[in-house]
This record gives C-alpha cells, sequence and structure tokens, in this order.
C-alpha cells in the first residue's frame, strides 16, 4: 500500500502525466463532438452508436503515454545535471524489493488509467449525447462497451509500461505505440497480409470498443479482451523478468 | 564612401568574412561529427529504413493479392513514407535533445559562443544527415515495390518518379527539420516525441476530413509533396507550405536557443 | 586575463549577484571562494556567456566571451559534470569539439594523454566515473592549449590522487604564463594552490588580495573563509 502511494505520487507529479490525460480527455470528446454535430438528423441513430467510441480508441494515446512515462521518467538523464541522477537509482533505494516495486508500479499505471478513460469516456459520450440531443442513441445498453474502453486503455497503458520497461527508454515505445494508434495502424495493414495479424494485442483488444472491424477473424469482445490481456500479461512478465535481473 | 578609408575598410570586412564563414564552416564540422558520434542517430536511421523497406513488400504482397495491377510501383514504394516519417521526427528530436544531455549544451556553447552560427550548423548537419537517409529510405522502398510487384506494375514516368522521391525526400527531411526545432524548444525527447507523433498520426489525419483549415498543416500539406492522393494543395504549393512550417520553426527554436540561459 | 566588474544578476525578484568585481591576472592561480549559493557558478556562467548579466561586464581578454574568436584557444573551462553525452565515447566528444575550433586529432590524442585518459577513451561516458568525467571535462578545455583556465569546483569527484595531480597541473599552467581562475567551497583543497583569492558571500566580494593578504590576521585560510562569510563551523563567530 504504501509503495502504490509512493507511485501514485510519482505519476501524480509528472507534468507529462498530466498532458497526457489533457490529451485523452479533449481529443476524444472535441472531435466526437465535432462529428456527431455534423451528423445531427441524419441518420444519428444509426451512426451514433460508434460516434465517441471510436474517437476514444484514439484517445488511448494518453495511455500510452501515460504507460511509457510512468516507466522512462525512472531512467531520464536529460536534466540539466549529469553524474547518474536517474530517478530509478533513488526509487530502488526506497523500496529495495524489486518486485514490490514493480507491482506497485503497474498498480499504480492501471489505477491512473482507469480513471483516466472513465473520465474521458463520460466527457466524450456526454459530448456526443449533447450534440446529437434528442436523437442520441440511449446509453443504457452501452455499460459494456464503456467498461471495454477501461479495460483498453488500461490494457495499453500496461503494454507501454512492459515494453518501456525492456528499452528503458520511452522514444522506441511511444513510436511503435502512437504509430499504431494511427488512422491506418501498422497491424490494421498486416491483418490484409495475414490473418493472424487479427490476434496482435491492439487488434484483438479493439473488439471491445467497436464492431467495424475489417477483418476476416471473427472474435466476440471477450475474447478479444482475453487475447490482449493474454499480451499484456506476457509482455509485463518477461519486462519484470529483465528488470529483477538487470543492474539498475 | 570616403576615398582613403575604403581599402582598409574593404581589406577589414573581407578577413572578417573569412573568418566567419571558417568559423560557420568548423561549426558545421562540429555538428555533423555530434550526429555521426551518436548511436541512437544510427539505430533511428536502420530502423526507419528496416520498416519501410518491410512496409512497402508488406503493401506491395498485398496490392498484388488485391489484383490492383495498375498500381504503379512507385506509388506502392513511397506508401511507407506516411509511417516512415515517424523515424525522421524521432532523427530530429534526437538530435536537438542530445545537446541537454550530460550537460552537453555548455560544452557546444563553449566551444561555439555565437548561438546564430551553431543553431544554423545544427540544423545543416541535421539535413546533412536526413537527406542521405531519406534517400536511402524511398529509393529502397521503391526498389523493393517494384520487385515484389514484377511485371504486375504500373510504369511511372522518369521525370514524375523523380518528382515523387524529391518530394518524398524533401519531406522527410523537412520534417526532421521541423521535429529538431520543437524538440529544441522543449528539450525533453520523451514529450517531443509525444507531442510531434500524436500531431502527425492521430490529431492530423482526424483532423484533415474534418477541418478545412488541416490543409495547411504541415502534414497534410505534405502529402501534396510525396503522395499519390496528394493532401488538396499542388506539389510547388505542399513544398513552400512545407517549407515556411520547418522555417518559421527553425526561426522559434533559434530565437529561444539565442535568448535562454543555457 | 579575466576582469569582472561591477556583476548585477536578478531572477525574477532575488538578486544573486549584486556588484561582484574582480580580476584573474596572467601567471596566477586566482581561488574563487564562497559557500553553496553565494554566486560563483553563476559568476562563471556569465564569464563564459551562458547567462546574461542583468548589468556589469565580464571580460576575457578585454572581449566578452561571446565575441571571442578562436574561444579554444583563449578560454578553457570546465564546469560541473563531463560536458559529454553520455552515449558518445570519450574519444568522439573531444574530436567534435576540436572540429569545432579547427583543431586536428593529434591534439585529441595529447590531452587525453595529459589528462589520464587514453585508455578509457574508446568507452562510452555513460560509463566513466565522476572523476573521469572531470578529466574529460578538462581534456575539452586544454585542447585548444587556452591562455585562460577557468574551472568550476574541480575538485569535486577527484579521489586524493586526482586533486594532488590537478594542483601541480594547475600550478604549471600559472608558471607557463596563463591566468587560472578556479571556484571552491572546499577551503583546504585551496590554500596551497592559489596565489589571490576572492571571497564572494551572498552575491558580494567580502575579500580579495594575495592569499597572504586575505588570510592575514587569521590562523588559516579556513578561518579566514569562515570569518568573512560568517559561517559557522570554525572560528569565525
Amino acid at each position: 500500500m504504501r509503495l502504490l502511494r509512493a507511485e501514485l505520487s510519482k505519476l501524480v507529479s509528472l507534468p507529462s502525466v498530466w498532458t497526457a490525460f489533457a490529451v485523452g480527455l479533449l481529443v476524444p470528446s472535441v472531435i466526437a463532438y465535432l462529428n456527431a454535430s455534423s451528423m445531427r438528423g441524419r441518420n444519428a441513430q444509426a451512426a451514433g452508436l460508434d460516434v465517441g467510441f471510436e474517437e476514444l480508441g484514439f484517445g488511448v494515446i494518453a495511455a500510452i503515454i501515460l504507460g511509457v512515462v510512468a516507466v522512462s521518467s525512472e531512467y531520464a538523464t536529460e536534466g540539466e545535471e549529469s553524474a547518474g541522477g536517474r530517478q530509478i537509482t533513488a526509487s530502488l533505494t526506497a523500496a529495495p524489493s524489486r518486485g514490490g516495486f514493480l507491482l506497485a508500479k503497474i498498480g499504480a499505471v492501471a489505477l491512473a488509467a482507469a480513471v483516466m478513460s472513465a473520465v474521458a469516456t463520460a466527457a466524450t459520450l456526454g459530448a456526443v449525447a449533447f450534440a446529437l440531443a434528442d436523437a442520441a442513441p440511449p446509453m443504457g445498453e452501452e455499460v459494456p462497451r464503456m467498461l471495454g474502453v477501461v479495460v483498453y486503455w488500461v490494457l495499453t497503458a500496461l503494454l507501454a509500461s512492459a515494453i518501456t520497461l525492456l528499452t528503458r527508454n520511452g522514444i522506441v515505445p511511444l513510436a511503435v505505440l502512437i504509430l499504431n494508434t494511427s488512422v491506418v495502424s501498422v497491424t490494421f495493414l498486416l491483418s490484409k497480409v495475414t490473418p493472424l495479424a487479427s490476434y496482435l494485442p491492439d487488434m484483438a483488444g479493439a473488439r471491445m470498443i467497436t464492431s467495424r472491424i475489417h477483418s476476416s477473424v471473427e472474435m466476440p469482445p471477450v475474447v478479444g479482451g482475453l487475447v490482449m490481456a493474454a499480451w499484456v500479461a506476457a509482455l509485463l512478465a518477461v519486462g519484470a523478468a529483465v528488470f529483477l535481473r538487470r543492474d539498475a | 564612401m570616403r576615398g582613403g578609408a575604403r581599402p582598409a575598410g574593404e581589406v577589414r570586412a573581407a578577413g572578417a568574412r573569412r573568418a566567419g564563414a571558417r568559423e560557420a564552416r568548423r561549426a558545421l564540422r562540429a555538428e555533423l561529427l555530434k550526429l555521426l558520434t551518436l548511436p541512437a542517430v544510427w539505430l533511428t536511421v536502420a530502423g526507419t529504413w528496416a520498416a519501410a523497406v518491410a512496409l512497402a513488400a508488406a503493401f506491395a504482397a498485398a496490392g498484388r493479392r488485391g489484383g490492383a495491377a495498375a498500381a504503379s510501383a512507385l506509388d506502392v514504394g513511397l506508401a511507407p513514407v506516411g509511417y516512415a516519417q515517424a523515424g525522421f521526427i524521432v532523427l530530429g528530436v534526437v538530435a536537438a535533445v542530445s545537446e541537454y544531455g550530460g550537460g552537453q549544451i555548455r560544452t557546444t556553447l563553449a566551444a561555439m559562443p555565437r548561438r546564430a552560427v551553431r543553431h544554423g550548423a545544427g540544423i545543416a548537419a541535421l539535413l546533412l544527415v536526413a537527406v542521405p537517409a531519406a534517400v536511402v529510405v524511398c529509393v529502397s522502398g521503391a526498389a523493393v515495390a517494384w520487385l515484389v510487384l514484377g511485371g504486375a506494375a504500373g510504369a511511372a514516368g522518369g521525370g514524375r518518379a523523380c518528382a515523387a522521391v524529391a518530394g518524398a525526400v524533401g519531406y522527410l527531411a523537412l520534417t526532421a527539420v521541423l521535429a529538431g526545432a520543437v524538440a529544441g524548444v522543449v528539450r525533453r525527447a520523451v514529450p517531443a516525441v509525444a507531442a510531434l507523433l500524436g500531431h502527425y498520426f492521430i490529431a492530423g489525419p482526424l483532423l484533415r476530413d474534418r477541418a478545412a483549415f488541416a490543409a495547411w498543416l504541415p502534414d497534410t500539406a505534405g502529402l501534396g509533396m510525396w503522395s499519390a492522393g496528394g493532401g488538396g494543395l499542388g506539389a510547388a504549393a505542399a513544398w513552400g507550405v512545407v517549407a515556411a512550417w520547418s522555417a518559421a520553426a527553425a526561426a522559434v527554436s533559434l530565437a529561444v536557443f539565442v535568448r535562454r540561459e543555457a | 586575463m579575466i576582469q569582472i566588474d561591477r556583476l548585477v544578476k536578478r531572477r525574477g525578484s532575488t538578486e544573486i549577484l549584486s556588484g561582484v568585481g574582480f580580476e584573474a591576472r596572467a601567471g596566477r592561480v586566482t581561488g574563487f571562494l564562497g559557500p553553496n549559493g553565494a554566486g560563483k557558478s553563476s559568476t562563471l556562467r556569465i564569464l563564459l556567456g551562458l547567462d546574461r548579466a542583468t548589468s556589469g561586464t565580464a571580460l576575457v581578454g578585454g572581449v566578452p566571451y561571446a565575441r571571442l574568436r578562436d574561444p579554444l584557444s583563449k578560454v578553457g573551462a570546465v564546469l560541473d559534470g563531463s560536458g559529454a553525452h553520455r552515449s558518445r565515447t570519450g574519444r568522439a566528444h573531444l574530436r567534435w569539439v576540436a572540429a569545432s575550433a579547427g583543431i586536428g586529432r593529434t591534439r585529441v590524442e595529447e590531452v587525453l594523454a595529459q589528462v589520464g585518459l587514453s585508455d578509457a577513451a574508446g568507452r562510452r561516458v555513460g560509463g566513466y566515473s565522476l572523476g573521469m568525467g572531470r578529466r574529460l571535462g578538462l581534456a575539452a578545455a586544454l585542447l585548444g592549449d587556452p591562455e585562460t583556465l577557468v574551472l568550476d569546483e574541480p575538485v569535486n569527484g577527484l579521489d586524493p590522487e586526482g586533486i594532488r595531480w590537478l594542483r601541480m597541473f594547475l600550478r604549471g599552467c600559472a608558471a607557463q604564463g596563463r591566468a587560472v581562475l578556479l571556484s571552491s567551497h572546499l577551503m583546504g583543497e585551496l590554500a596551497e594552490t592559489v596565489d589571490d583569492v576572492v571571497v564572494i558571500h551572498r552575491g558580494r566580494v567580502s575579500a580579495r588580495g594575495t592569499l597572504a593578504e586575505v588570510t592575514g590576521g587569521h590562523s588559516s585560510l579556513e578561518d579566514a573563509f569562515f570569518a568573512l562569510t560568517g559561517g559557522g563551523g570554525g572560528g569565525g563567530r
């Protein structure tokens, strides 16, 4: 508990985390609002179901930044002062058990991502409902998909942390993951070459949010979530194994 | 313009010009050496090249299977530029941010105290690395697509091919300069990369279809330089818009660099 | 020769330097002493053109640093840390610094040997110890065979042998007619090295003169220092 609180306070004191939060809140809600307003009157009932959720799929960039920064800030060396001023040294002397430190870090990232995604989901769907007014689809039956957004963000943040744990440098995971969140993602292109690509974490996880995936592989949302969770668990296990063995 | 003062003044001015040119030459050499001895620069370029070649092969394979025989090897080969730009963004960021690791900026300013000269040399050195890297990325992408598509490839005229490759190379190099300028102001790699990639890969494409002003943003305008689909602007206008963005970013970063206490 | 005259530096509402003035003359080692936060580093950073003064001047050979032609042949500066990027090798770092001044590669090997880093020159700076980083910083400062040396807290991170070596090295530099300015908050290390002393306290020069003049009346430089800076410790209060 004490370690978790320490990790949470580290996250909360990082400006990048707050910037990520703002991005994750504003990007999906503003763009969803613009989209919803432009389709008012037209067949909103049918289209409205996906408006908001698709944008939340892009808002996951906030979770990516959170997951990367939570780990990369431990290894940053860009500060004014040189001479091995990496925070990881202080962190590991404060929490000598590396396993405990890592668990606390993972817990803090997951918690922060869950909060971020819940707020972003509420804001985005609220903006859609506001823009569509009476034509807004009933939100009651969307609860499973809202949960899907939260799970997708949390798993993506943990995926980002796991990769950063391996690279100890934020740039590579940021580049790979943000590229792959783009409108035409690399994994989506890959899925056109091989159906196996549908089982990559982001392709599988996206089933929790949207049904509009053009792929030859059928996968119910829960299975998609489980496939993504398996990826994240495996990568975290590798990241943890490397972290526990490596000299800080 | 008094007769007697002219020769001496001219000699002095010529001497100062020569000294200035020598200083600029040396600064460029130093900045180039810095980039070439930074492992992250090589890793970024190599990674970008490998990813671009793999993507070109995948695009071509998908294109051949899809029976899009008309797709020219050139268009398919340049398609990965949309992703390779991430590598050039990272290249610009890595080059700019490396100054702020280990207090190197103090060594830089002690060795090259005229900040405008050193900043210009930094941008020129970045271009000297980015342009050849972009040529390799674009040409090998097109070559791989041509090999994979084989006879199925539609032919592209030599002139158009040169213009498209030049546009792609110019776009990638100018994007690296823009990224370096942004990172020089931010001075930290992770926030700079997150902001730039977030714009180029998420905000930019989302805005593209929804807002008219997006046509003037560097990513969408840049499409006119290299993409077969274009970005709504003609090639010349696209060059102008992207170059203007890069120049403006470089000017802002220079102003910040000159004023800032290192 | 370094001339600092009525240097004032304000950051927001706090005045970090309030009219600092002194000289560091050729052929002498000048010690710039003061407790942490007294304004030593601020003064040196302004001298090297890293920060801007609110008013006053800091000149090297009569010229502000930023207007020097061939700065590396005029001033060699060692501020804290190595001043090198951690993923470059020591040799690669010195080579780009040399290139910026049109200095050849043989000189790089010379200074590497001079500071005892020849064997470590092919390794990345990130793997250097604190002392090796300082030696690399010194090597970069020596590249241009400068007329003046400026060192900020040079003994930090050096082992006793390194300190002894540095002391003799700086005496040698002064004997060759160079001006050496070094800052420190450690008195004991300095007493045997410096000719002139400038004591700074809360942004003001509280004493300056030869070692004998400043020490005069006190049993040691250390006692004089505490008396002049009102520090706790010794016999000051």
